[in-house]
């Protein structure tokens, strides 16, 4: 029943110097939160500016909203984040308002002095303070643009890095917005996250594309890729036994550890181990590893 | 509803599990909506595709039936399934009986006879 | 009306900036003036002063508001660019922007030559050649976004100013040249916007 896209890829190639990114085919589920896993300069900025419209120099086709073509539909319609000079660096918290109204039609500006203030972010000081907004910490700056992407009205989020420059606490906060902000599209609203550090983020992903090298080594509900990977343990005897069955193989003085393709699992029978269901963050470190090798 | 993130069970099968005892023991009503998908994600503060997959497992189980885009509603419990389900109840406590007897070397004679005189108190009882 | 005010906006630094640049700019010339009045009554170098003082501070105000916008930088505005309205502000800003320029001239040196009685033909001329250096400025600073260049530049275009006009006051040929400046103006504004819109698109594409 969850067959439907936000945005479906095709044949989407952008070359640069050093690295290419080269998506032969891929399709956002709509009303999820995806997670965009890699190292950083895995492509993950790169893929997500071409899919926000910020970089239009890719070739390929990208659907969006089941065949929407309308640029300023689709562009009204997503909101998209990102970690360089996203404001200009002298607009204060205000500017910031009185700007967004201009750019965007669905924007609210009470929504987002009040997600501002939950988010921590002294608005009673507003008027008074004319700091710019490259004068502020980079947590602060991304809790600005996190208050101002929610503040607007759209169908799909598009946020690079959101986690990486917030506490904790501002994380899980973050992690909450995403729900809700997916509860209040009512299978409607999507979004798309890219992140180096998937373990922080692991409660709120249902979808997983994990990137390498420019390239989708996997992708899938994470529910199916927990079904699909299984991680095994066992005694250093066994070791050169399932080396060569396994998806991924880790030794230590103390035994293995790896992870096992459940169609593979059979081929352990007879062999003492013990068997996991992974996190997300396991199956991303052994895809990524095995990824490299065959680089 | 209480989740225990890293027990061994999967989250979805803890919800699942909850739901099933809720349903089985009438606190949802025949034809009352589950609540929406998304909305029990973030009061969980857990994934949506967890949640899916939980009602999906009760879908599958017979419980809830699902109506696109409105959400999944509980079945009409006919007594039929209710004795399915309280014989597959008894059963495993049966086997949990008899694993326990083996383990403590009580002879199957001795068991079942130990069943009768239970049986037999418990009709007093009443 | 309103758009075009609130879009140009977006692009001026702070409501500091602004009331420097829409009130303590235009007070400050005309003090500058007055003074400059007790002692050169009538004079056109009142005027030749005041569009001097205009050039400088035109120039070096828009440092803070479209430096390097001639020229390509990817990452700006990531933003604005996810905007489907973000051309079509810019644009509002950058005509807003030249109409502004051409307001507050006109208001600091028709105040002054009317209070100052200073020969009105050359008042004007005077004006011309002052907007069109303007233009020229500004046309080349926007390649920079480092203030030294920004400074560099304003001297140098204040100079050419001085120098030509020097060259040109003394022939009876201001009407041909005033006609000719503007033409010229024109063109080139027109250049500098196209240059600008061509930049902007380029920075979707790497």
């Amino acid at each position: 029943m969850y067959k439907s896209n936000v945005i479906s890829i095709n044949n989407l190639s952008k070359k640069f110097k050093s690295f290419a990114l080269d998506i032969p085919s891929l399709d956002i589920p709509k009303g999820f939160a995806t997670a965009l896993i890699g190292e950083n300069g895995a492509g993950k900025s790169t893929f997500i500016n071409i899919l926000a419209g910020v970089r239009l120099d890719y070739k390929g086709t990208i659907d969006y909203f089941n065949g929407e073509k309308e640029e300023r539909v689709i562009r009204e319609n997503i909101g998209y984040t990102g970690p360089g000079n996203y404001f200009m660096p002298h607009w204060t918290i205000a500017q910031i308002a009185e700007a967004s109204e201009l750019l965007f039609e669905k924007f609210n500006k009470d929504k987002f002095y009040e997600i501002c203030r939950l988010l921590g972010i002294e608005v009673s000081g507003i008027k008074k303070q004319n700091k710019g907004f490259n004068k502020l910490s980079d947590g602060m700056k991304m809790k600005v643009v996190l208050a101002n992407v929610f503040a607007r009205e759209t169908k799909m989020l598009l946020l690079d890095e959101p986690a990486s420059p917030l506490d904790p606490l501002m994380r899980d906060k973050l992690c909450q917005m995403i729900r809700e902000y997916l509860e209040q599209g009512n299978g409607e609203s999507s979004v798309l996250f890219s992140t180096h550090n998937i373990a922080d983020m692991e409660n709120v992903t249902d979808y997983a594309i994990i990137m390498e090298k420019g390239k989708v080594a996997e992708h899938g509900f994470v529910e199916d890729l927990k079904e699909k990977y299984i991680l095994v343990k066992g005694e250093n005897e066994d070791a050169d036994k399932v080396k060569d069955i396994l998806f991924s193989f880790q030794k230590s003085n103390y035994g293995f550890e790896g992870m096992c393709l459940a169609e593979n699992i059979d081929k352990l029978a007879g062999i003492n181990i013990s068997r996991e269901v992974p996190e997300l963050s396991q199956i991303s470190i052994a895809v990524m590893k095995k990824y490299t090798q065959l680089m | 509803m209480r989740i225990i993130q890293n027990s061994g069970v999967p989250i979805y099968q803890q919800i699942a599990g909850q739901f099933k005892e809720d349903i089985l023991a009438g606190k949802f009503k025949q034809g009352e909506f589950l609540p929406s998908i998304r909305g029990l994600a973030k009061d969980l503060r857990i994934s949506v595709i967890t949640t899916m997959k939980a009602y999906e497992e009760l879908e599958k189980n017979g419980l809830v039936t699902a109506v696109q885009g409105k959400g999944y509603y509980v079945n009409a419990q006919d007594s039929e399934m209710l004795r399915e389900q309280h014989i597959r109840k008894m059963e495993e406590y049966l086997l949990n009986a008899i694993s326990a007897a083996r383990i403590a070397n009580v002879p199957d004679s001795e068991l079942i006879e130990i069943l009768r005189m239970l049986i037999e108190t418990e009709e007093s009882g009443e | 009306m309103k758009d075009y005010i609130e879009s140009y906006h977006m692009f001026l630094p702070d409501k500091k900036f602004r009331f420097l640049l829409y009130m303590v700019y235009p007070l400050a010339v005309w003090v500058l003036l007055y003074i400059e009045s007790i002692f050169l009554n009538g004079s056109f170098i009142l005027v030749f002063t005041a569009a001097t003082v205009i050039i400088a501070v035109e120039c070096l105000a828009d440092f803070f508001v479209f430096a390097g916008y001639a020229r390509k930088e990817s990452g700006r505005n990531e933003y604005l660019k996810t905007s489907v309205k973000y051309t079509q502000l810019l644009k509002k800003a950058i005509l807003s922007d030249i109409v502004r320029r051409i307001l507050s001239t006109l208001l600091i040196i028709s105040v002054t030559a009317a209070v100052l009685k200073v020969q009105l033909r050359l008042t004007i001329y005077l004006l011309i050649s002052a907007y069109f250096f303007i233009t020229v400025a500004l046309f080349s600073l926007r390649f920079f976004d480092f203030f030294a260049a920004y400074n560099f530049i304003t001297i140098i275009v204040v100079m050419l100013y001085i120098g030509f006009n020097v060259f040109i006051l003394d022939k009876s040929i201001l009407t041909i040249t005033s006609i000719v400046l503007i033409i010229l103006s024109l063109l080139l504004i027109l250049l500098h916007i196209r240059i600008l819109f061509r930049v902007v698109k380029e920075e979707y594409y790497d």
